[in-house]
C-alpha cells in the first residue's frame, strides 16, 4: 500500500468519523488542535488503524508525533505495515 | 485534543524566543498575588490596613459565611499536615511570598536557570512550611529515583552521596552530637556511594532487573501500604511513615507517570538532576499537597510545557485562572449556604447539601423523599465542584505564572453530556493518570479483536481499579497506613462499579452512535444536550452516596437510599 493510498483512507474515516466542516482536511491539517474533540476518537482512530490496516499499536505508539497529521499518521502506518510480517 | 498527545518537545531556542518580558504583566500577577495576600493572609493586620470583612462592610455589602472570626476570607487553600507555623494564614503568607519570588525568578532568570530556580524556590518554601528534615527526606528519596533512572556517567554515586547526607539530616541531625551522629554524617553518603557504585549499576545494567527495580520504587507508595497492613495484620506495630516520605509516597501518580514517559522513550537517559526534579518540585504542587493528583503529569507533559508558548499570554492565562480561582474561593461558601436555604424555604429538605448528613438520618428511620436524594446529592457535588474549582483553578494558575502552559484540571464539568466527558472535565489530569496508568496497558494488550469488550474492560480496569487503588492510597495518606483505611475505601466499592460501569457503556455508545453532532449545537437537538447534561450530573451525583458513607450505614441502606433517588422503593 502506498503512502497517498494510506493518505487517502485516513482522510476518508477522519472526515466520516469526526466531520469538521470549519476546517478543511489536508495532509498538514493539525489533527490535535483542530480535529480531535476528546481522547474517544483517538481511541476509535486505533480501532480503525488496528482493522483496516492490521497493524499492532503499542501505548507508546500514542503520541504528537504520529497523530499530529494525516502526514504524520500515514507516515506511521506505512513504517508500521513494513515491519509488520504479511501473510 | 490537549494532554495526552501534546508530549511534542520544544527547542530552547523556541523557548528563547517565547521568553519575552512585559512589565504590566509582571505588576498585573504581583497585583493579583497581593489581592491573595490580602484576603487570605495576616497581612492587613500586619500593615494595619482594614480587615476584608471590615472593607465590605464599610462599602454595605452583606456577604455571609465568606469571612472567619478574624476577619479574613476563609479559604481552601491549605498547606496540608504541617504543625510549623502557627496557623494555616501564616502558611500562606509564607507560600505567597515566595511564589511571588518564584514568579519573578521565573519570569526574569535566563532560560536555562528558570525551570531550576523553581525547584529552589520550592525546596526553600517547603523547609519553612515543613521544616528542614521532611525536606531533606523527600528531595533524598528523589535523587534516589533520579540515581535509578539515570545511571549515566559518573554522576549516580554522587547523586547517592547527596541522598545519603540528606538522609542523615532528616533522621539522625536532630539526635544531637556525639560520636555515633557523625559516623551516621560521614557513613550514610559513603554507604548509599558504595551500595550504589557497587551493587545498583550492576542491577542496572541487567534489563528485567533494572526493570524490576524502576518499577519497585516508583510504585514504592503501593508496596508500602501492603506491607503496613501486612504488619498489622499479624499483629505487629502500626506504622507510622516519616513526613517527608509520606510527601514523596504522595506522589506516586507523578511518578507512575514518568515511569509511563520513560518506558515510552520520551525521557532522555541523560537528563540532568533539575530538570528531573523540576517535574515534583514546582510551587504549583505545595499547596493543598494531598491533593496530589491534581497535576499528575511526568517529564514529557511537564517539561514540554514549559514556555511552549509566548511567556505572556502563558502568564495572562494563569492570572485569568487565579482569577476565576479568586472567586470561587470566596463565594462558595455564601453560595452554598444560599442554595439550601432556598430549598428549606421551598419545604424540601437537603441535608445541608451533604450527603453522608442524609445517610445519617435515613439510618435512623428519617423518611427521605425522592426529591431530597436527587437534590441533596446534587448539591452536595454543587459544593465538591465549588470546593475543587477554587482549588484546582489555583494550582494551575500558579504553574501557568511560572512559565508552564498546564491545561486546566476543571472545565466547567456542567457542559458534559455523557459520563466520559464529564470526567475528562471535571478532573482532567487524574483522568489522564488514569488512562495511562491503567487503560492503556489493558486496552494495547487485551481484547484485540473484541472491540466492545476490549473498552469495557480497561474502562473498569480506570475508572474501577485504578481509581480504587488511588483513593485507598489517599484514604491512608490522610488518615495513617491502617486496615481501617483500606477497609473504609474497600467498603466503597459499588461507587468505582457504577463509576467504572457508567464511563464504559458510554464509551460503547459513543462509539456505536451515528450521529457526529457536536453537544450544544443551537438545533432541535439543544433540549436533549440539556436534559443528558443533567443525567450525567444527577448520577454522578447520586453514585456519591457510596462514596462517603455515614458511620453504622450497611451496604445494604446505601443501595435502598440510591434507588430511591429512582423512585424505587427496595427491601
Amino acid at each position: 500500500m502506498t503512502h497517498s493510498e494510506i493518505a487517502d483512507l485516513l482522510r476518508t474515516f477522519l472526515q466520516q468519523e469526526f466531520p469538521n466542516q470549519g476546517v478543511a482536511l489536508t495532509d498538514s491539517t493539525d489533527l490535535l488542535k483542530d480535529w480531535f474533540v476528546d481522547s474517544l476518537g483517538i481511541i476509535e482512530t486505533v480501532l480503525f488503524l488496528e482493522k483496516a490496516f492490521g497493524i499492532d499499536i503499542a501505548r507508546a505508539d500514542i503520541n504528537g508525533s504520529n497523530f499530529r497529521n494525516v502526514a504524520a499518521l500515514s507516515e506511521f502506518v506505512a513504517l508500521r505495515l513494513k515491519q509488520t510480517p504479511s501473510g | 485534543m490537549p494532554g495526552l498527545l501534546d508530549n511534542i518537545p520544544v527547542s530552547d531556542a523556541q523557548r528563547r524566543a517565547n521568553d519575552r518580558h512585559r512589565f504590566g504583566v509582571v505588576i498585573a500577577t504581583l497585583a493579583l498575588l497581593c489581592l491573595y495576600l490580602y484576603l487570605f493572609t495576616p497581612v492587613a493586620d500586619a500593615l494595619d490596613l482594614p480587615l476584608p470583612q471590615q472593607l465590605v462592610s464599610a462599602l454595605g455589602i452583606d456577604l455571609p459565611n465568606v469571612f472567619g472570626k478574624d476577619g479574613r476570607v476563609e479559604s481552601n487553600v491549605e498547606i496540608l499536615h504541617t504543625e510549623h507555623l502557627e496557623s494555616a494564614d501564616d502558611e500562606r503568607l509564607v507560600f505567597v511570598l515566595l511564589l511571588m519570588a518564584a514568579f519573578l525568578s521565573a519570569y526574569y532568570l535566563p532560560l536555562a536557570l528558570k525551570q531550576a530556580s523553581l525547584v529552589l524556590w520550592s525546596l526553600l518554601a517547603l523547609w519553612l512550611l515543613y521544616g528542614p528534615a521532611v525536606t531533606a527526606a523527600l528531595l533524598m528519596a528523589h535523587l534516589l529515583v533520579y540515581a535509578a533512572f539515570h545511571p549515566a556517567g559518573r554522576r549516580g554515586p554522587w547523586v547517592s552521596a547527596l541522598a545519603g547526607f540528606l538522609a542523615y539530616w532528616a533522621f539522625f541531625a536532630k539526635q544531637g552530637g556525639g560520636i555515633l551522629n557523625l559516623l551516621w554524617l560521614a557513613g550514610l553518603p559513603l554507604l548509599l556511594a558504595g551500595l550504589y557504585r557497587y551493587a545498583i549499576v550492576r542491577l542496572l545494567d541487567n534489563p528485567p532487573a533494572a526493570r524490576a527495580l524502576r518499577a519497585g520504587i516508583i510504585y514504592s507508595a503501593l508496596l508500602i501500604i501492603g506491607l503496613a497492613l501486612l504488619s498489622e495484620a499479624v499483629d505487629g506495630p502500626v506504622w507510622r511513615i516519616p513526613l517527608g516520605l509520606l510527601l514523596f509516597f504522595w506522589q506516586w501518580p507523578r511518578l507512575a507517570m514518568y515511569h509511563c514517559d520513560y518506558q515510552d522513550g520520551l525521557v532522555p537517559r541523560d537528563v540532568t538532576v533539575d530538570k528531573y526534579l523540576a517535574v515534583f518540585f514546582s510551587p504549583g504542587v505545595i499547596p493543598n499537597w494531598g491533593w496530589g493528583v491534581s497535576i499528575p503529569q511526568g517529564y514529557a507533559y511537564v517539561n514540554n510545557r514549559f514556555l511552549c508558548q509566548e511567556k505572556n499570554r502563558i502568564v495572562i492565562a494563569g492570572l485569568q485562572l487565579l482569577g476565576l480561582a479568586l472567586l470561587y474561593l470566596v463565594f462558595w461558601g455564601f453560595a452554598y449556604n444560599w442554595l439550601v436555604d432556598f430549598f428549606l424555604r421551598k419545604g424540601i429538605d437537603v441535608y445541608h447539601a451533604y450527603t453522608p448528613e442524609m445517610v445519617r438520618q435515613f439510618v435512623r428511620g428519617h423518611e427521605v423523599s425522592t426529591a431530597s436524594v436527587l437534590l441533596t446529592t446534587l448539591l452536595d457535588l454543587v459544593r465538591y465542584m465549588m470546593f475543587f474549582a477554587g482549588v484546582f483553578h489555583f494550582k494551575v494558575g500558579i504553574w501557568r505564572i511560572c512559565g508552564y502552559q498546564i491545561d486546566p484540571f476543571y472545565n466547567r464539568p456542567w457542559l458534559a453530556t455523557n459520563l466520559m466527558s464529564f470526567w475528562t472535565r471535571f478532573a482532567f489530569h487524574y483522568r489522564e493518570f488514569l488512562v495511562r496508568v491503567f487503560y492503556y496497558p489493558v486496552f494495547f494488550r487485551y481484547f484485540k479483536t473484541r472491540s466492545n469488550v476490549r473498552i469495557f474492560v480497561a474502562s473498569m480496569a480506570a475508572a474501577g481499579v485504578g481509581n480504587l487503588i488511588w483513593h485507598a492510597s489517599e484514604r491512608t495518606f490522610m488518615h495513617g497506613m491502617e486496615a481501617g483505611s483500606l477497609l473504609f475505601t474497600l467498603g466503597t466499592w459499588p461507587y468505582f462499579l457504577f463509576l467504572g460501569l457508567g464511563i464504559a457503556v458510554s464509551q460503547i455508545y459513543l462509539l456505536r452512535r451515528r450521529s457526529r453532532r457536536k453537544p450544544w449545537t443551537r438545533d432541535r437537538w439543544f433540549v436533549v444536550d440539556l436534559v443528558a447534561a443533567y443525567v450525567t450530573l444527577q448520577y454522578f451525583a447520586l453514585i456519591h452516596i457510596f462514596a462517603r458513607p455515614a458511620p453504622g450505614a450497611t451496604t445494604e441502606d446505601l443501595f435502598r437510599l440510591f434507588f430511591r433517588g429512582f423512585g424505587i422503593e427496595a427491601g
